[in-house]
């Protein structure tokens, strides 16, 4: 991750290029001149005080809000609509999976609108479902499933597409702790194993610090970016591990301070 | 939703019901509610045989047993049948004319808050309004016959489909709309897959209650602008033959009970996935 990314093209090339990004409500200026960029097989949290507008800069990174300033390329094309390359795991998997279809058919839906074939259509989500630690539920429905295993599905329904970016807006702010610590980890692993560049919005500075390899501090009003931190602790991460090194002290405490009210590190 | 899979696998879809029925706990509570209705049915039976005995003696009201007679005499009759399926010919042509009318003027009107807004106050008028009150009008302009009697039913029963369609609608969330957008799901397969079984709780809901509607204004509209079917004959039988109107009347009441027990059958079928279906609160 760079603060300023070159052009937008050829090979090396950053897989994600944001490049003056601003967006206003109106006369009310959420962020301005962001600039940043996110490499092939990176993770990357975005931090930072709730309303600074975490929510809606991921709207326009997936192509899903028009920036009123700047522009995103991904994979060097420009974003207008959500790119081909790119999932989405929402927030609220109780509204985001479809409780008439099956945990396979949820997976698969996307597949079939891009027009994948019946069998791949098969394969792959049983794939993704396995990546997931899902295999035995295809045939279940969401509904009879815990928060956390429908948050998986929503994640295999990303994979499901093989991405090379995916995209997660506070995805586990509403399981408990351990399936927390248990999704992070999946997410982790889904990572290392795919290769595929994640950028995560959390309001939990511990939780970045534990996923990223490198965190931005999205703060002030209108919001600017107010640091890129490269995350030097020894991989694969562990949560009892990696949570008891003096590094990660360090690293969550210059994160409070770049965000600088103490007060603001809730939902 | 029958098998049509989006994963192309073909499966078995009872395996999202198993989680309801079939549990002894279950026997025993419907054994339970059985024997409720059987409790209740006795009383009411026994209510009927008092009052056909004493004050109901006078009027030549039947007594169970003599209704049942009666309803055996008349079911061996044509004009019995034929003024059963007149009704029931009147009542489904007036329902299918509102489902035509009030789903899809209602989903227009669901998709935007302006157009919601701006036609609140008709639409709360137009419930409102008894159908019995437009009856002298329809004879008038419609003359005695189905089309007057239709007429009244689908202004009857357009509203509850009206106002369930545009619920239907307005309540496809933001996110939803969010999660087509992002998965980049077709337009065909939102409509089939995402949107219409969203909206299907609520058209059920009209649908139910349009149906109940339908028949009895056709009935109300064949007693009152003496149409033929079963509220004609009714009427006709009132001063001749009182056991014949006692037994019209409960058969106008086994066919709603009947048609709202298939409505439920069907509801339970298609929407088997919904919190109210499963017996759960998620």
């Amino acid at each position: 991750m760079t603060q300023h990314p070159a052009t937008p093209a050829g090979p090396g090339a950053p897989l994600i290029s944001v490049r003056g990004l601003g967006h206003a409500y109106g006369p009310r200026q959420i962020f301005q001149d962001l600039d940043f960029s996110v490499e092939k097989g990176e993770f990357v949290c975005i931090v930072g005080p709730s309303g600074v507008g975490k929510t809606t800069l991921l709207g326009c990174l997936t192509g899903l809000q028009r920036p009123t300033d700047g522009t995103v390329h991904f994979d060097g094309e420009l974003v207008k609509g959500t790119p081909q390359g790119l999932a989405i795991v929402f927030q609220d998997y109780s509204r985001s999976l479809m409780p008439w279809l099956s945990v396979r058919d949820n997976v698969a839906l996307p597949l079939r609108s891009a027009g994948v074939g019946k069998k791949e259509r098969i394969v792959r989500s049983a794939e993704a479902l396995a990546e997931v630690g899902l295999a035995d539920f295809l045939d279940s429905y969401p509904w009879q499933l815990s928060g956390g295993m429908q948050q998986r599905v929503a994640i295999a329904r990303a994979l499901a597409f093989n991405p090379k970016a995916i995209v997660m807006d506070e995805p586990f702010a509403s399981v408990d702790a351990q399936t927390r610590a248990d999704l992070e980890d999946l997410v982790l692993k889904v990572r290392d194993e795919l290769g595929i560049a994640v950028m995560l919005v959390t309001h939990d500075i511990d939780e970045a610090v534990y996923l990223a390899d490198t965190v931005l501090v999205l703060s002030g009003k209108p919001a600017t970016v107010k640091a890129l931190i490269p995350v030097d602790l020894p991989t694969p991460r562990d949560q009892l591990g990696t949570k008891a090194e003096p590094r990660f002290a360090e690293l969550r405490s210059e994160i409070y301070t770049y965000i600088k009210k103490p007060a603001v590190a809730t939902a | 939703m029958s098998s049509s899979t989006i994963s192309g696998e073909s499966r078995a879809v009872t395996s999202g019901r198993d989680s309801r029925g079939g549990r002894p706990s279950n026997v025993r509570a419907r054994l339970i509610t059985v024997a409720q209705r059987l409790g209740a049915l006795v009383v009411v039976l026994a209510l009927w045989t008092w009052f056909a005995r004493t004050k109901g003696a006078d009027a030549n009201f039947p007594t169970p047993p003599q209704a049942l007679d009666k309803l055996g005499e008349l079911m061996r009759t044509s004009a019995y049948w034929h003024a059963v399926s007149e009704t029931l010919l009147t009542a489904l042509i007036g329902f299918v004319i509102a489902a035509a009318i009030g789903i899809p003027l209602g989903m227009l009107i669901g998709m935007s808050r302006r157009a919601q807004l701006s036609t609140q106050f008709l639409v709360d008028f137009g419930r409102t309004i008894p159908v019995i009150a437009l009856l002298p009008l329809a004879i008038l302009v419609l003359h005695i016959g189905r089309t007057m009697a239709v007429f009244l039913i689908v202004f009857g029963a357009v509203w509850p489909l009206l106002v369930q369609a545009t619920y239907a609608v307005a309540q496809i969330t933001p996110q939803s709309r969010q999660v087509v957008r992002a998965f980049r799901i077709s337009t065909i397969e939102r409509i089939r897959f995402v949107y219409a079984p969203s909206m299907l709780p609520f058209l059920m809901t009209g649908l139910r209650i349009a149906a109940s509607i339908s028949l009895l204004i056709a009935v109300t509209a064949e007693y009152l602008g003496r149409v033929p079917g079963l509220g004609v004959e009714m009427r006709d039988s009132g001063e001749t033959d009182p056991r014949a109107t006692f037994v019209y009347m409960l058969t106008t009441g086994a066919l709603g009970l009947m048609l709202n027990v298939g409505l439920v059958v069907l509801q339970k079928r298609v929407l088997w996935w919904h919190p109210s279906q499963r017996g759960k609160v998620d």
